[in-house]
């Protein structure tokens, strides 16, 4: 259920209590209605006309002439800016958006179309770097999300560009960091969507994750991972959902990087230097991260490190594991998904609760079909995992009849 | 004021356009003629459309081919190669240098990268950035058939170039 429908439900409720009057359920719900509004219909336009526009100038169609095609782009560029600057005066606003997006879909084929014209091949990823510029300036002028979106977009598809060896050179990768830090990261902080959050912080992540291949042998995914979970355990809860989404993007890659070294385990590096001070870099933000776990009174945080230890003591002992440290990170996995799931009971989290349940859900799978173990020992930890959850479930539970018979006595 | 704003982002984005515009419409006007031998491949990008891929001859030069200054091992790295027109209608490279050297009547300067060298047989790989001829869509076939193909560039006295044509 939406947010706005559980108002409404919520606020009937009220109505039919007695809690609050006709009028006031009336401006309650008028105040909320509009705000959940999405112009689904105008976006669906502009994608088609944009789309529309992109693949017209893709087919290179030789009935015009170069110079007709880039004045009817330039014309008709302003002309989609001056409509949807009309239509939002007019009060349209999602006919207003929907043109300014059309508009910057016209502005992205002329750089194409450019590029066409002087057969240029050298740097594609820079046309939309330049198409990413030009769109930013928008999102602030009229201060819409569904721009902001459109701006993530370019930059994730200049990612993907980026991402093919020959056009991977270091300046590239440089003014994308910099476009990320100067463009997108100010649109995050000023919208703080969640999803734009999310999906802003998965392209850095994944960028910095690629551009970082060459860094060691392995080791520097965890540090990677485990600074961004840090990240969101030092920043203020204030700038939420930030470090909310910081925290769970790295949850969600140290249990990647787990289950992928698990049924890789010979990608687990071998001791090298580079690898060795980026264990001890591990080892200092895991110490940092439990001092401020401790710090905010939240010592069962502490739990979200298990993955990240199991990559060190993994690292460390890699010489003398070989098979079984597959072993050792699907344990890894294990302790750390019911140590949340544990945490987030005691905390009455219900988020926290439900990603325990989602990670203790892959281990299980993971753990039921990695080979590293034989069956008999499979079916013994499982067994001797569900017993010890059952015990759990039934600890946690008594605790919390405890905790609601002391909240009743103390409301009498 | 706000309609100050979006005037000044729209004339922002038109002068981005027209700036590009500016600097390749230079160099189609005043850079030298040079024509190049290259072979097709026809691919497709999402955005840009059908092209031919151009692998040149001058994409592999053996250093012992020609007067260089290119030290063993470096790579990726800018490095000017000096063309010039002998036995063939189309130029081929006579020298490559880190440094833009000073060039004799008929030569021309062309500016590109070196990817890498094959220590073993002495070849430089080099990228000029004009690996793209841009067609109408499903019109490849055409080029592709052909063995090998010439290509007109526009050369400034700098070493920048555009395709002027493919023949």
């Amino acid at each position: 259920m939406n947010k706005v429908k559980w108002l409404a439900a919520e606020a009937k409720k009220w109505k039919d209590e007695g809690i609050i009057d006709e009028d006031q359920h009336e401006r309650i719900m008028s105040r909320y209605a509009g705000g959940a509004r999405t112009p689904v219909l105008p976006i669906l336009a502009a994608v088609l006309l944009g789309l529309g526009v992109l693949t017209f100038i893709a087919s290179n169609w030789q009935g015009l002439l170069p110079g007709t095609k880039l004045t009817t782009i330039i014309v008709s560029l302003a002309a989609a800016y001056a409509a949807g600057e009309w239509g939002r005066r007019k009060g349209h606003e999602g006919w207003g958006v929907a043109l300014t997006i059309v508009g910057i879909a016209i502005y992205g084929a002329g750089i194409f179309l450019i590029g066409q014209i002087y057969q240029v091949s050298a740097h594609p990823v820079y046309a939309f770097y330049l198409w990413f510029a030009g769109a930013v300036p928008l999102a602030w002028h009229y201060r819409s999300r569904l721009i902001a979106w459109v701006c993530l977009l370019i930059l994730t598809v200049s990612a993907l560009y980026g991402m093919e060896d020959r056009y991977h050179d270091g300046m590239e990768r440089v003014f994308f960091y910099l476009l990320f830090a100067a463009g997108l990261a100010p649109l995050v902080w000023r919208f703080r969507g969640a999803w734009l959050t999310a999906l802003s912080g998965s392209l850095l992540l994944v960028s910095a994750a690629y551009d970082l291949d060459d860094v060691g042998d392995g080791m520097v995914y965890p540090v990677l991972f485990l600074a961004c979970y840090l990240a969101g355990q030092w920043l203020p809860t204030s700038l939420a959902p930030i470090p909310t989404v910081l925290r769970n993007l790295g949850y969600l890659g140290s249990v990647l990087l787990t289950v992928f070294l698990i049924f890789e385990p010979y990608d687990i590096p071998a001791h090298n230097v580079t690898d060795t001070w980026l264990a001890a870099g591990l080892a200092l933000l895991a110490g940092w991260s439990a001092m401020l776990s401790y710090r905010a009174r939240q010592p069962e945080n502490a739990t979200d490190l298990i993955p990240f230890l199991a990559h060190l003591l993994v690292y460390w002992l890699s010489p003398l594991l070989l098979k079984n440290a597959a072993v050792v990170l699907i344990l890894g996995l294990f302790a750390f998904a019911i140590g949340m799931i544990v945490g987030g009971e005691r905390k009455r989290q219900v988020d926290r609760i439900n990603l325990g349940a989602l990670f203790f859900g892959v281990s299980c799978v993971v753990g039921y079909v990695n080979f590293a173990w034989d069956f008999l020992d499979k079916s013994l930890f499982f067994l001797l995992g569900g017993a010890l959850m059952l015990v759990i479930s039934g600890l946690l539970e008594r605790q919390r009849r405890k905790w609601v018979n002391d909240a009743r006595r103390e409301s009498r | 004021m706000r309609r100050f704003r979006l005037l000044f982002i729209v004339v922002f984005q038109i002068a981005l356009l027209l700036s590009i515009v500016g600097k390749y419409q230079y160099i189609a006007a005043s850079g030298m003629s040079v024509t190049l031998k290259t072979a097709p491949v026809d691919p497709r990008d999402l955005f840009s459309g059908d092209y031919v891929r151009l692998h040149y001859e001058i994409s592999e030069i053996n250093k012992q081919h020609v007067q260089q200054d290119i030290a063993d091992g470096l790579d990726d790295v800018p490095v000017y190669v000096v063309l010039e027109k002998k036995t063939h209608p189309w130029f081929e490279a006579v020298g490559v240098y880190q440094q833009p050297p000073r060039l004799r009547e008929g030569q021309a300067l062309l500016r590109g990268t070196l990817l890498y060298q094959d220590e073993y047989t002495g070849t430089l790989h080099i990228d000029y950035g004009l690996n793209r001829f841009y067609l109408q869509e499903n019109t490849g076939r055409e080029w592709e058939q052909k063995p090998f193909l010439l290509v007109d560039l526009r050369v400034t006295e700098s070493g920048d170039a555009i395709i002027e044509r493919l023949r």
